[in-house]
């Protein structure tokens, strides 16, 4: 485990991390959200030794961050290579740093992506050099794996296949990989927890499905005959039902259109769907909430404006 | 330490690109080819090592110390390389000092073998080597070695300390000229423009020696010695050792101290460290800020302009440090700099030019007016005494110093002639050089003196002279010891086997005289030099000179001859030599003058410059040729001096070889 004890940054007047503290657990993959300037690649600079904290600590595995330099790798939003060095090269070079570096699953997995091992890797396009280093990457055999940045910019078929990578790694040994992106689509369907960090601190950390485990989101129809009257009084009373069960239950997101309710709420859901069913309505629907959504609802609660790391 | 990590896994790693050693095996392997080819045409005065004639080597090494320490840690300056590098599992210190090693050893191991190569060459072909071959190898290795070391270093530090390849380079540009601009440029300037009897500051030239690494590595290899002698068995001076030891060692210990300290972040910055560019930013200033002062000193002119010189002079250098302080604010800080933030740093720099620019004339007086009375001798030097006319106007307008330093070590008074001297000297200082006071008013030549000191010391003054002093010096000039030195002749020995040679300026009769008749005649001039008295160089010229070459050795040695040397003229009539004959005598057959004046502006075009006239009618010559004297007999330029505003070329018949002499002249004054 990564222990991250109150570390902050300073860069000039710039605060790029600003007391943070954070765990990340053994065996999994772990992202780390935020928009540019969050402090996202200066955390993972400081994780892998490159930068020195101002203050805090970083412990991993309760070993000092010195000590254990072997036990990360890091690879860089645009990562570093020799002049006219190949994937072969690299692999021996990484080899001579990294005593468990498995140069024959270099040359597996490069056959299977067919990455050309002979070839400078300059000549590689952005997703092929991003693909070449996650496999390097990956095949170091460190506990630890800091990737910054490492879908940017590529297309959705190639940031599949680096995923891929990922989980099948994931399988066959269990580490850690920290993953910093500006976007949560490209975390959500391979992290386990995920922290969000905005102008050098941090938001939330955790597992959002758990922290999301008391919350419930149902959809509601109303029968346009329920509604009596004119259109203006069926709106004043769809906004009474909505206010009535903004009174009565922990709503974290209501919205209507129409004589459809949409609600994300706190509690018991049995409890929920039958404060639902006094109101009568035509449909009542539980929907399984996306991580997007827990995000959503979450950030809001927290006066974080989440739409900044959507789409 | 896990041995795949090991140092000299990294230092394979340090050449991946192998520039620096294709620089290095290169470049020396390349000089190598050259000194041995060289070496097989000649090895007399071809050096492959030290000496005057590898000046390439010299070159060599300094510019591969800083191509090599920029190749070296070039890491440090791009962020991206760096990040790779310190993301490793390895100490920074490894990947810094296997950079270290792998740039020594790819320029100190090829200057080995090319130099034993180059030493084992010139040992076989040449015997006069062999004796030296151990000794000036090994030398010549250590003092090239050195002189690498001292850029390598330099170039690492630069690297250490800054941010960016860009700043790198310019903070280790002004790191070779900062110390030679300040020493052999401000300094002196401002010393001749406040110091009224300045000449030179040993202690100046000596700083900027040791101080310029570039003129460190030339007196290292002893760049100024092109005797073979002297170059094979050369040794740097102590002092030149002990600077090359801390230009050497100063920058490691300082660089080795603050590499560990290097924030990755400032990488990109101009500088990586803010000590260093706190540092910086008082430096450079105060140097603009004291060139400047001393520009404008030069340009103002301190003796016309007074107090308002000084306070112009002061308040430029002061705005000039302001200025690059702002300067380097801006280049630091970028757009909306705050260029006052370091007042105190400001303050700092311009109260450092002010307190260094004022220095000197608030101590011109002490500097004009010391007079070292305790001195052990004094070398002497009058500008247009002792020397012909050509010499004496490129000393006299400071152009060369050649003559002026040779005469002050040989002019060098130890017994009467000090005691002479130096109460010369006291009423020169005591009647203040700054003014030019004494009955004949302006000073019409400078004296300059050497001081040596009982302590080994050297001090050297530079005194104006007026017409009375000048004659003052007579004292001086008619004791034995100053008049042994001014006319060696008389203190030769044995002379009866030289050979004598008359010449008169057109030309050269041999004497054909005895052994004894050479002594006599060498007893006659000693007797009439005993005479001699200074005011009569004001009244007559050489009617010309006997030329004595040794026997024993081949050097001459100028016996000239004054009309009033009575007994010396004497004999010489015995002998056949006619010391009454001049140009006059001679059958000349014509006379070409060429007058150079100044031009004159007229309507923004620029007209006249020289004049060349031909005198050829027989009454023309004849009148002519009365007022001319050879150059060669115009040896007293201050005391009888001619006029030499036109070129004179007279071409003088010799009966003998039926041939024409050209024979160069100047005109008596006022004919």
């Amino acid at each position: 485990m990564i222990s991250v004890r109150e570390i902050t940054k300073t860069f000039d007047a710039n605060r790029a991390v600003d007391h943070i503290s954070l765990d990340i657990p053994a065996g999994m993959i772990f992202g780390l959200l935020g928009t540019n300037g969050a402090g996202k690649t200066t955390l993972l600079r400081l994780l892998s030794g490159i930068l020195e904290p101002d203050s805090g600590e970083i412990l991993v595995d309760e070993e000092p961050l010195s000590a254990a330099a072997e036990k990360i790798f890091y690879l860089p939003d645009t990562p570093y290579y020799f002049p006219n060095a190949t994937i072969e090269q690299m692999a021996k070079f990484y080899q001579n740093q990294y005593p468990k570096m498995d140069t024959e699953a270099v040359t597996y997995m490069t056959e299977s992506l067919n990455l050309d091992t002979k070839q400078p890797l300059r000549i590689f396009s952005k997703g092929m050099k991003r693909q070449a280093f996650l496999i390097l990457a990956l095949c170091a055999g460190t506990k630890y794996l800091l990737c910054d940045e490492v879908f940017d910019g590529l297309d959705p078929i190639a940031a599949d296949v680096m995923k891929n990578l990922f989980r099948q790694e994931m399988k066959e040994r269990k580490f850690t990989v920290v993953v910093a992106s500006h976007k949560l689509y490209e975390l959500e369907d391979i992290c386990g927890n995920i922290a969000i960090l905005h102008k050098g601190g941090l938001v939330t950390a955790g597992d959002m499905r758990i922290q999301a485990g008391d919350m419930w989101k149902f959809q509601c129809a109303f029968q346009p005959d329920a509604i009596e009257g004119t259109e203006q009084a069926a709106g004043r009373k769809m906004q009474e039902i909505t206010d009535s069960l903004e009174q009565a239950l922990d709503i974290v997101r209501i919205s209507s259109e129409g004589t459809f309710i949409t609600l994300t709420a706190r509690g018991e859901k049995e409890k929920i769907r039958a404060r639902l069913k006094e109101e009568h309505p035509a449909i009542l629907n539980e929907i399984p909430m996306s991580l997007e959504e827990i995000f959503i609802a979450e950030m809001e609660v927290k006066g974080y404006d989440i739409r900044k790391v959507l789409h | 330490m896990i041995s795949v990590k090991c140092f000299i896994n990294w230092m394979k790693e340090a050449g991946r690109g192998h520039l620096a050693a294709v620089l290095g095996w290169g470049s020396l392997i390349l000089y190598g080819v050259l000194a041995v080819t060289r070496l097989s045409f000649d090895t007399q005065i071809t050096y492959f090592g030290i000496g005057a004639t590898a000046l390439e080597l010299r070159w060599i090494c300094m510019g591969l110390g800083i191509l090599v320490s920029f190749i070296e840690y070039f890491y440090l300056f791009w962020q991206r390389q760096q990040d790779f590098y310190y993301s490793l599992p390895v100490s920074r210190g490894t990947i810094f000092w296997s950079r270290y090693v792998h740039g020594l050893f790819h320029v100190l191991m090829p200057l080995l073998l090319v130099m034993a190569v180059c030493g084992l060459y010139q040992a076989a072909i040449d015997p006069q080597f062999g004796i030296y071959a151990g000794s000036y190898t090994l030398k010549s290795i250590l003092v090239y070695g050195a002189s690498y070391l001292i850029f390598y270093h330099l170039g690492i530090l630069c690297a250490v300390i800054c941010g960016n390849v860009i700043s790198a380079a310019v903070v280790c540009a002004a790191g070779i000229l900062y110390f030679p601009i300040l020493t052999g440029n401000i300094c002196i300037t401002l010393s001749e423009n406040y110091f009224i009897t300045y000449y030179k500051n040993p202690l100046l030239e000596r700083l900027y020696t040791v101080l310029s690494p570039e003129r460190l590595t030339a007196d290292l290899t002893g760049m100024s010695v092109l005797e073979k002698p002297f170059v094979l068995s050369f040794t740097p001076d102590l002092s030149s050792i002990a600077a090359a030891v801390l230009w050497i060692g100063i920058p490691f210990v300082v660089f080795a101290f603050v590499q560990g300290k290097r924030k990755t972040e400032r990488t990109g910055r101009i500088f990586a460290f803010i000590l260093a560019e706190r540092t910086v930013q008082i430096l450079i200033p105060f140097l603009t800020g004291l060139w400047v002062f001393s520009f404008l000193s030069d340009f103002i002119g301190t003796a016309s302009a007074g107090i308002g010189s000084l306070i112009g002079c002061a308040a430029g250098g002061v705005f000039a440090a302001l200025a690059v302080h702002s300067l380097l604010e801006y280049a630091v800080q970028g757009t909306g700099a705050k260029l006052f933030r370091r007042k105190c740093q400001l303050a700092i720099s311009a109260a450092a030019v002010l307190s260094a620019g004022l220095a000197f004339p608030a101590g011109a007086s002490a500097y004009d007016s010391c007079f070292p009375e305790d001195a052990g001798s004094v070398g002497i030097s009058i500008d247009g005494i002792g020397m012909d006319y050509w010499t004496y106007r490129e000393v006299s307008g400071s152009r060369e110093t050649y003559e002026t330093n040779a005469q002050l070590n040989e002019y060098r008074l130890k017994g009467e002639g000090r005691e002479a001297v130096l109460g010369w000297l006291q009423e020169i200082v005591r009647n203040d050089p700054g003014e030019d006071a004494g009955t004949d008013g302006a000073s019409c030549t400078r004296a300059k003196v050497c001081y040596y000191m009982p302590d080994g010391s050297t001090r050297y003054r530079s005194y104006p002279l007026n017409r009375e002093q000048v004659e003052m010096f007579a004292d001086v000039y008619e004791t034995d010891e100053y008049r042994r030195i001014a006319y060696p002749a008389v203190a030769l020995e044995d002379v009866s086997d030289d050979r004598f040679t008359w010449e008169d300026g057109i030309k050269g009769t041999a004497l054909q005289i005895t052994g004894d008749q050479k002594e006599a005649l060498l007893a006659a001039y000693r007797e009439d030099v005993s005479t001699l008295q200074m005011e009569q160089l004001e009244e007559e010229l050489p009617c010309g000179y006997a030329r004595i070459k040794s026997s024993a050795n081949g050097g001459t040695t100028d016996m000239f001859v004054y009309p009033f040397f009575e007994r010396t003229c004497k004999l010489l009539g015995e002998y056949g030599i006619d010391t009454e004959k001049t140009l006059a005598d001679y059958e000349v057959d014509a006379i070409q003058e060429l007058e150079t004046y100044p031009t004159t502006d007229t309507g923004g075009l620029s007209s006249g410059g020289t004049s060349m006239n031909y005198y050829e009618q027989a009454d023309e010559v004849a009148a002519f040729k009365k007022m001319l004297i050879p150059d060669e007999l115009d040896i007293q330029p201050l005391l009888y001096p001619l006029d030499h505003s036109s070129d004179i070329d007279v071409s003088v018949v010799d009966d003998e070889t039926n041939s024409i002499i050209h024979v160069s002249c100047a005109q008596r004054e006022g004919a």
